[in-house]
Parts: C-alpha cells; sequence; structure tokens
C-alpha cells in the first residue's frame, strides 16, 4: 500500500475509531481531547452547540402569540364536533325523506292498483272503494269484481235461472216462442232430469233461447251454445251443464 | 430540564399558556433553525415556523419525554423542509448567472472564517459548504437534536449502521476539509 503524500509515517492522520467519533458528536471529547486530525471538528461541533445568541430569539414574543393562537385553536374540539355533527345529521335528513316519501309513493301506487284491480281482501276494498270514491276514482267495492269473475253466475241446468237478475232476456225469449214451431214430447224431453229443464218446451225454444243468450251473456251463452237444443238430448245437457260447472 | 418539570411544561404548552409555550421554543427554537439552515439556508426560517405551526396544532396528542419531544420537533422540522424542497421544485425556476453569484459573497463564507472565533453561523455554513447532505443531515441531527444513532435512524429512514457510516464519513470529510483549509490559512499568514 503506496503511504498517502506528506505523511512519512505511512499512518492515516484521520483515521477516526467509532469511540472517538462518538465522543465529538455527543460533545464528551472537547477539544484538548480530540485527536490531532480533529481538533478543528471539534471545535466546529462545539461551536454548534453554543448558547443561542440574542438575534436568535429575537422574535420570541411574535413567535410565541403564533403558536399559542395554533394551540388555542386546536384546543376546542369539541364544540367542533358537534358543529360537524348537527351538519352531518341535517345533510342525511333530506335524504331520509326522500327515501320514505318513495317508500310511501310506491306503497300508495301498489295498494292503488290492487285496489282499481278488486284485488284486495274486501274490508280493504271497501275502505279503498269509499277513500278513493270520495276523490271521485271508482273501484269496486269488496262484495262485487273478482268475486263475480271467480264465481261467474253459471246458467247451468242445476241452477235456478236468475233470470231476473243476469238475464234479463231470458223470459222474453221464452215467450214469443211460435206455438207449434216444434212437437214438445214430452216424454223424451222432460224426462231424464235436471238438464232437460230448458228444454221442456221442445226444440224450437231451446234454440230461440240459446241464440238469446248468445246476444246478451257470454256466461250463458256459452252455456247454451255447448249444448245441442236441437235435439234436447238429455245426456248432452246435462253434461254441458256439468262443464259450465 | 428536569422530567418533571419538562411534564408541568408540556401539560402547561398543551393548554396553550404562552408561558410554556415560550420555555419550550427557547429550548428548541436556536437548535431547530441551526438544523435547518445547516441544510437549506435559504428556506430555513420559513420551515422553522411551520414546523411551530405544524408541533401546537398536534401538541394535544403528544406523549412522551423532553427528550422524544426534541426528535418529535425535529422529525416535524425535517418533514416540513423536504415539504418545502418539492414544492420548490414544483415552480419554474429563472437561471443566475454564476458570475452574480461571486459578487454576493455571504459574510459567513467558511473560506474566509477564522476557524479561532468560530460563532455558530460560521460552523453551520461549514457543515453545509463541506458535507454532502445525508451527511450533514446526520451530524446535525446528532449534534444539535442530542439525538442517539437509533433516533436519528428513525427520523432519516435508514438502518442504524448506515447512520454511523454517514456520521464517519461526515467528520473525516470534515477534519480533511479543514485540515486543508488551515494549511491554506497558515501560508497566506506568515
Amino acid at each position: 500500500m503506496t503511504p498517502r503524500v506528506g505523511n512519512p509515517s505511512g499512518m492515516d492522520p484521520f483515521a477516526l475509531d467509532a469511540g472517538t467519533a462518538e465522543r465529538l458528536v455527543t460533545g464528551a471529547a472537547d477539544v484538548g481531547d480530540a485527536p490531532p486530525g480533529y481538533q478543528d471538528v471539534a471545535r466546529t461541533l462545539e461551536a454548534l452547540r453554543t448558547v443561542p445568541e440574542s438575534w436568535e430569539l429575537a422574535d420570541e414574543p411574535a413567535a410565541v402569540a403564533r403558536i399559542g393562537a395554533a394551540v388555542v385553536v386546536r384546543q376546542r374540539p369539541r364544540p367542533m364536533r358537534r358543529v360537524r355533527r348537527a351538519r352531518r345529521s341535517a345533510r342525511r335528513a333530506p335524504r331520509a325523506a326522500v327515501a320514505a316519501a318513495v317508500v310511501v309513493a310506491s306503497a300508495v301506487f301498489v295498494t292503488g292498483g290492487f285496489a282499481s284491480a278488486g284485488s284486495l281482501p274486501a274490508p280493504a276494498q271497501d275502505a279503498a272503494s269509499a277513500v278513493l270514491g270520495k276523490v271521485g276514482i271508482s273501484v269496486p267495492t269488496g262484495n262485487d269484481g273478482p268475486a263475480n269473475v271467480e264465481n261467474p253466475p253459471a246458467a247451468t241446468d242445476n241452477a235456478p235461472a236468475p233470470s231476473g237478475a243476469s238475464d234479463p232476456a231470458g223470459p222474453a225469449s221464452v215467450s214469443p216462442a211460435p206455438p207449434g214451431a216444434a212437437s214438445p214430447t214430452p216424454g223424451v224431453d222432460a224426462a231424464p232430469g235436471e238438464g232437460g229443464k230448458t228444454d221442456t218446451r221442445g226444440n224450437g225454444q231451446g234454440e230461440l233461447h240459446g241464440k238469446q243468450h248468445r246476444g246478451t251473456s257470454g256466461a250463458n251463452a256459452n252455456g247454451q251454445d255447448n249444448g245441442n237444443p236441437s235435439t234436447g238430448s238429455p245426456s248432452q245437457g246435462q253434461g254441458n251443464g256439468n262443464n259450465d260447472r | 430540564m428536569a422530567t418533571t418539570e419538562f411534564g408541568r411544561v408540556l401539560a402547561a404548552a398543551q393548554d396553550g399558556a404562552h408561558w410554556a409555550i415560550a420555555v419550550l421554543w427557547r429550548e428548541l427554537h436556536p437548535s431547530l433553525l441551526r438544523f435547518l439552515r445547516g441544510l437549506d439556508h435559504a428556506v430555513a426560517e420559513d420551515v422553522e415556523a411551520d414546523t411551530w405551526l405544524v408541533a401546537a396544532r398536534d401538541l394535544g396528542s403528544f406523549r412522551g419525554d423532553e427528550h422524544q419531544f426534541r426528535a418529535w420537533m425535529f422529525t416535524i422540522a425535517r418533514n416540513r423542509l423536504i415539504d418545502t424542497r418539492r414544492r420548490e421544485a414544483r415552480r419554474p425556476s429563472v437561471a443566475m448567472p454564476t458570475d452574480a453569484l461571486g459578487e454576493h459573497a455571504a459574510d459567513d463564507d467558511p473560506a474566509v472564517t477564522v476557524i479561532d472565533v468560530l460563532n455558530a453561523n460560521a460552523a453551520i455554513a461549514l457543515v453545509r459548504e463541506y458535507l454532502p447532505p445525508d451527511q450533514a443531515e446526520v451530524i446535525l441531527l446528532r449534534v444539535l437534536g442530542g439525538l442517539d444513532v437509533e433516533e436519528v435512524s428513525a427520523i432519516v429512514g435508514k438502518r442504524p449502521g448506515n447512520v454511523r457510516v454517514l456520521q464517519h464519513r461526515g467528520l473525516r470529510r470534515m477534519a480533511e476539509r479543514l485540515s486543508l483549509g488551515s494549511s491554506e490559512r497558515r501560508a497566506v499568514t506568515p
């Protein structure tokens, strides 16, 4: 190894062990204790640690006031939190109101739809009919509407014909039957049973009855159409009546 | 400052007592300003003032003794300096001719400093002039902050071994440069 220039002894003049370095930076080694090459370093580090000069502390009143103001601002967290919470709740209130309005509107819409369709339970349907009737909207009550659809007045041969109510054309259609248009054979037409009630007046009346029903009431017309009034067959009349039921 | 004394002062400062803030400021302000001037002379005063405002904002949440308080303050100062440098780097700068710099030599130019009458300002200028930033930072934190290797390593984000290496290199570099300066002075002064 080539010795450094200007250092005939061959030793590194700036060699520094860890302990000396630590003493220098902590101030444990003053200028007199420092190794020969590090006396200026010790003096420099000592100068860094000197007590502050007056000009360095000249700004104290303004600085302390500035810092104190910042600390005081920090010391008011509770009122600020309350205000923030109040602001948060105020922001959330419109959202809750909108959500509630949407729910109510949906409920009204759905209930109104069921009420107009007559699908509500009877008490609710009555109530909806009464309420909506006051505002000019007519919806079926609990007594009509879907009950009529589910149990249509069947003009079957079994049921006693509510001719006056559901089939106003019925009685009228019977009377104008031309006398003698058909030759009734009571033994054949009336005897087999209930299905033959409409056919007791003969084929001509039965056919006329069927035509009349076709034009007035769908339910009754179907019953009559499926039958064969021209034949007046008791078996066909019975079967049609059962099918209608 | 005794431990109980520091605890009382800190509690009062956290309540906003100006006398306590003044005690803390007198204790730490010179060291913080010297540390920042050793790293960046131009922005040191602004960064130091900003450091105190940040510390005041978070003072209520600080828990620890005087030594930890010093480490906390130097950490804030270093972080504020880094932020300021980043902010300055984003600003457009106008190049200054190098000839103009020679005409405005600082009063504490280390080239004209006589070591025997060295004051704090001149010492800071020497450290800033002779050492790379990472070595200067480690030595200033150790000397001015009174922090040990582990605390400095936590502040600068380096391992303790690396901090010791930087410290060793910095001291050696200072010795070499100061020795060179002394030789030059001896050559000039008969």
